[in-house]
């Protein structure tokens, strides 16, 4: 062929865009919004009349409307028993969940890498040395507005120990991806020590609430604790859409991304910090809860494509269903025991991620 | 001619003090041309060009784009002016092609409606040859389909002026020409294409002008028959002249600008 044959083609006249090419993922996002919209329908309504004391749906749906000025109010000891022990309870798990999905899309697309999920940068050890330190000093008998002191200074250190990562990675204004996996890992196994040596100083009532406390549960929901992580996840939810563009683009390469006009450093730092600020509120209130962060947007990715405009909310919400459902197991599953939301979400989290692992492997040549 | 982006006495080295890699070059890109950057490896191609895109400031010297330093402008607006496609580009996991090249009208965002996008996309698509490519995953394309996507994706764009840094490493002799071709179209449109070529015959058969880099500086700049000068290339290239093949003389019908 010559050059001037080649050339000839491009006098070709635009076509008009197929529908379907324009929006390829669309029928397959309504379907996973469906699905996900369904989930937290069911989590919050099975959340809610299921437990020692069964609630009928209909007094759960009767509670909400009365609370919100709506309908006769429901019999008493439904209301007491939804208000104060179930719907907290489920408010914390929806509002840790959605923070803990929201933070591990956020990391994952602002990292390019589908391992980071809140445990990368520090977060949840760090919060760790806080609450333990915390925990064996005494000190978690002073409390403030209704939190104890466990939850405000793991909220402290966690959030520290981000910025002490992410500040160390940072040279010339610029951060270096490897650098700050790396950092994170030194940073962890130095958090683990001081997890560690609170342990072992610990007497055996401390080494009690210690070990639950690393295990991860919503056991001790209330209110104010609903107030401390709810606000945090909510913003960040509605203020994630905006970095979606940034973070899409990101996907393509740092300078890739530069040359599409993203200021790059500048999305890193707005998305880390929302990441420490939401995870470190749920760790803080709930201890260490894993495998959401990480498995929920990759779940979210492979059924409706990485786009961040839809991912970010997807994974939020999901993350938001799945914990409530997880909670449901930790405290319905050995009645009258509670099972350790950190255990239930690690034991079913974990071999799900190996067979999504296993599921990419084998249709797209796996992840590179 | 008018110098749409133009860089003057640009030095860079790696640390202050060391050699520099790119040692007081001037040089301008006219609307409505299509220059080559040529020279052997190590000459400093790629960091002029990383230089002019604005990756990083120069050591020394100043780069301007329509008359203003490149720091002056906002990086959106920056990116609606000047599109840059880097050697290798990588796809990334999970997006669809169409995806990718929708990605390239993302500094329009907002500015232009979504029909007019979608337009762009398909012309940029047809342009480069990948449209029938727009429902794979670009993940699994192969290298010189990875390449062309790329094209693509900047074309979307619709910028002006244009960077490309070795847009046919990775093609095939049919989809080399085709590269350029079109980059000679978008120069017959008024627009300015800046490419790496190591291909001397097609730098020959297609550019308006060829700049020959030889150890950080310029060694020849002007139409490719001045600057690709049989002892200057043997000098710059350092293997016997014979070695160098410089053009079919098949020249694009469209060339006559």
């Amino acid at each position: 062929m010559t050059a001037t044959s080649v050339l000839a083609g491009a006098e070709r006249q635009v076509a008009p865009v197929p529908a379907a090419r324009r929006r390829p993922r669309r029928a397959r996002q309504l379907l996973v919004a469906s699905g996900i919209g369904i989930l937290l329908v069911v989590s919050v309504l099975l959340g809610a009349a299921i437990g020692a004391v069964h609630i009928p749906v209909g007094d759960v749906v009767g509670t909400l409307l009365w609370k919100a000025g709506l309908g006769d109010p429901p019999p008493a000891q439904s209301r007491e028993v939804l208000w104060q022990i179930r719907i907290p309870r489920l408010a914390l798990a929806l509002s840790i969940g959605a923070g803990l999905g929201l933070a591990g899309a956020l990391l994952q697309g602002v990292f390019r890498n589908p391992l980071a999920d809140p445990g990368i940068i520090g977060v949840s050890a760090g919060a760790a040395v806080g609450a333990s330190v915390a925990i064996v000093s005494g000190a978690e008998l002073i409390s403030m507005a209704g939190l104890g002191t466990v939850t405000l200074a793991a909220f402290t250190t966690g959030v520290a120990t981000v910025f002490l990562v992410y500040g160390f990675a940072r040279h010339e204004g610029r951060t270096e991806i490897v650098t700050l996996v790396l950092t994170g890992i030194a940073i962890n196994a130095m958090a683990l020590g001081v997890l560690g040596l609170m342990t072992f100083l610990a007497d055996d009532e401390e080494l009690r609430t210690l070990s639950f406390w690393t295990l991860g549960s919503l056991a001790g929901a209330t209110w104010p604790g609903v107030m401390f992580a709810g606000p945090a996840a909510i913003a960040c939810c509605l203020a994630a859409p905006w970095l979606a563009r940034g973070l899409d683009t990101l996907a393509l390469g740092e300078l890739e991304a530069e040359h599409l006009g993203v200021r790059v450093e500048r999305l890193r730092v707005i998305a880390v910090a929302m990441a420490a600020l939401i995870t470190s509120a749920a760790v803080a209130v709930a201890g260490m809860i894993g495998f959401v962060g990480l498995v929920v947007p990759h779940l979210v990715r492979l059924a409706a494509g990485p786009g961040h405009r839809f991912l970010l909310p997807a994974s939020a919400l999901g993350g938001a269903a799945i914990t409530a459902l997880a909670d449901l197991a930790s405290r319905t599953l050995a009645l009258p025991q509670e099972v350790p939301l950190g255990v239930v979400t690690a034991l079913v989290g974990g071999p799900f991620f190996l067979w999504l692992l296993h599921r990419t492997r084998s249709e797209h040549g796996g992840w590179r | 001619m008018t110098a749409v982006l133009a860089c003057r006495d640009v030095a860079w080295r790696p640390r202050r003090g060391a050699d520099p890699i790119v040692d007081g070059v001037t040089l301008e890109l006219r609307a409505g041309e299509l220059l080559a950057l040529a020279g052997p490896n190590g000459a400093g191609k790629s960091t002029l060009l990383s230089l002019l895109a604005g990756e990083r400031p120069p050591s020394d010297g100043v780069v301007e784009l329509d008359g203003m330093p490149l720091a002056a402008f906002e990086p959106r607006a920056l990116a609606r002016r000047r599109a840059v496609m880097r050697q290798h580009p990588a796809s990334p996991f999970g997006f669809f092609a169409y995806e990718i090249v929708e990605l390239g009208r993302s500094p329009w965002k907002g500015l232009r409606g979504r029909t007019e996008d979608a337009e762009a996309i398909e012309r940029a698509m047809d342009r480069a040859q990948v449209s029938e490519l727009a429902l794979r995953r670009a993940s699994v394309l192969s290298g010189g389909e990875q390449a062309r996507l790329a094209l693509a994706r900047v074309l979307a764009q619709e910028t002006a002026i244009l960077m490309l840094d070795e847009p046919t490493a990775s093609l095939d002799p049919r989809h080399q020409h085709a590269v350029l071709a079109v980059a000679r179209e978008l120069a017959a449109e008024g627009r300015s294409v800046l490419a790496v070529l190591h291909d001397l015959g097609l730098a020959a058969d297609y550019a308006d002008r060829v700049a020959v880099m030889h150890r950080g500086r310029l060694a020849s700049c002007g139409p490719p028959a001045e600057a690709l000068a049989d002892a200057l290339l043997e000098e710059v290239y350092e293997v016997p002249v014979a070695y160098l093949k410089r053009g079919s003389g098949l020249r694009p019908a469209s060339f006559s600008t």
